[in-house]
């Protein structure tokens, strides 16, 4: 079986994406895809404590992600868009990633995430990495 | 028969922060002719510096085992774990349908040194689970402690339970004592000698070595050297 390989990357206001972070790449894995987790680095001040601590635990994102990945999973908090002081960290990395029209998905964090959104987090990263899969049967590629 | 891997034969990997040595191929390492034995897939020999470790990364469908020789091991993962370990604490993670988690060394100031012990599961799909157990020193002294073993009933409290039929034990002799152990039929052995030197069956392994025991039964283990040694035993399917 070829392999499907998905990055999941999430922005760091608080331990809620990191949570939902961790779900989505699990999902990924029961998936039987290979993940690379990426935490974007934290923009946001003091209004967003830095509950992630600073060490090696998430890899900042590199450029060869872009290559290497057949899937995008952005964790990103629900109030999350062009304003927020996030926005233009995201939109850095995107661009570095280059997409080439890799599928971007988009996995929102609410404020206080509760087990079904945990769930929801699981089973999203499972269907991007069986969707991945499907559409190379199809494609034949 | 007994088949010494010597430890200065083992693929090894310095980083730098990471210095690790590989009984078996692993990352990018790769020998076809040391790709694990019976169900056993890895044996890493690794020493973290202060402050580091290995980030988040994902498992799927093995037993990992770590077990600490010196300083501390830190581990967050998925399922909401988050401890440290030091030595005389096995720690046992079944990935199964998949986990995520990093590792990483806690201390400001002291290296950690574990091996770490990868196990392939006689099934997939098991629910993810985590287990440490730790032990008093002296429960490994002179005879064969079990550190995971397959049926719960028989390692309950006292070792991790893994779901493969094989069974890990660590022994510390000191200079010139022995243990003796009696393979049963059909099984296959690995000894790993973590600390000094060993006498297995009278050939001598050093820090590092390996041992592949196959169609041998009765088997004797000594404490050599100065300071005698420290020694995983697995017996395996």
């Amino acid at each position: 079986m070829q392999d499907v390989n998905v990055v999941v990357v999430f922005c760091s206001r608080g331990d809620s994406a990191e949570r939902l972070a961790l779900a989505a790449a699990v999902g990924a894995v029961q998936g039987r895809a290979n993940i690379r987790l990426r935490r974007l680095p934290d923009t946001a001040g003091e209004r967003t404590p830095a509950i992630v601590s600073g060490w090696q635990e998430y890899v900042a994102p590199r450029e060869a992600d872009g290559a290497w990945m057949d899937a995008l999973l952005l964790v990103a908090p629900v109030d999350f868009d062009a304003a927020a002081m996030e926005a233009e960290t995201v939109k850095t990395y995107l661009d570095m990633l280059a997409l080439n029209g890799k599928p971007e998905h988009r996995v929102d964090v609410p404020p206080e995430p509760r087990a079904e959104h945990l769930d929801s987090a699981r089973l999203q990263g499972r269907r991007v990495a069986e969707a991945v899969r499907e559409a190379r049967k199809r494609t034949g590629v | 028969m007994i088949t010494i891997r010597h430890g200065n034969e083992r693929g090894h990997a310095d980083h730098g922060w990471l210095n690790s040595w590989h009984t078996f191929s692993f990352a990018a390492y790769h020998d076809p002719a040391h790709m694990g034995f019976r169900a056993l897939r890895v044996i890493n020999d690794d020493r973290v510096a202060p402050g580091k470790g290995f980030g988040a990364h994902a498992h799927r469908d093995m037993e990992i085992i770590s077990y600490v020789l010196e300083g501390r091991l830190a581990h967050k993962d998925s399922m909401g774990e988050s401890h440290a370990i030091g030595p005389n604490t096995i720690q046992a993670m079944s990935a199964g349908t998949g986990i995520v988690h990093s590792e990483f060394n806690p201390s400001a100031s002291e290296p950690v040194h574990f091996l770490q012990l990868w196990i392939e599961p006689a099934m997939e799909d098991v629910a993810p689970s985590y287990q440490q157990i730790s032990f008093a020193p002296s429960e490994k002294q002179g005879v064969l402690r079990l550190l995971a073993g397959p049926h719960a009933e028989e390692v309950a409290g006292g070792a991790a339970a893994i779901h493969q039929d094989a069974r890990v034990y660590v022994s510390e002799l000191s200079a010139g004592q022995t243990l003796s152990h009696r393979l049963a039929q059909g099984r296959f052995g690995w000894v790993q000698v973590a600390r000094g030197d060993l006498l297995l069956n009278g050939l001598k392994l050093r820090e590092g070595d390996g041992a592949a025991i196959s169609e041998e039964r009765e088997l004797s283990f000594a404490g050599d050297g100065p300071s005698g040694s420290e020694f995983l035993f697995f017996d395996l399917a």
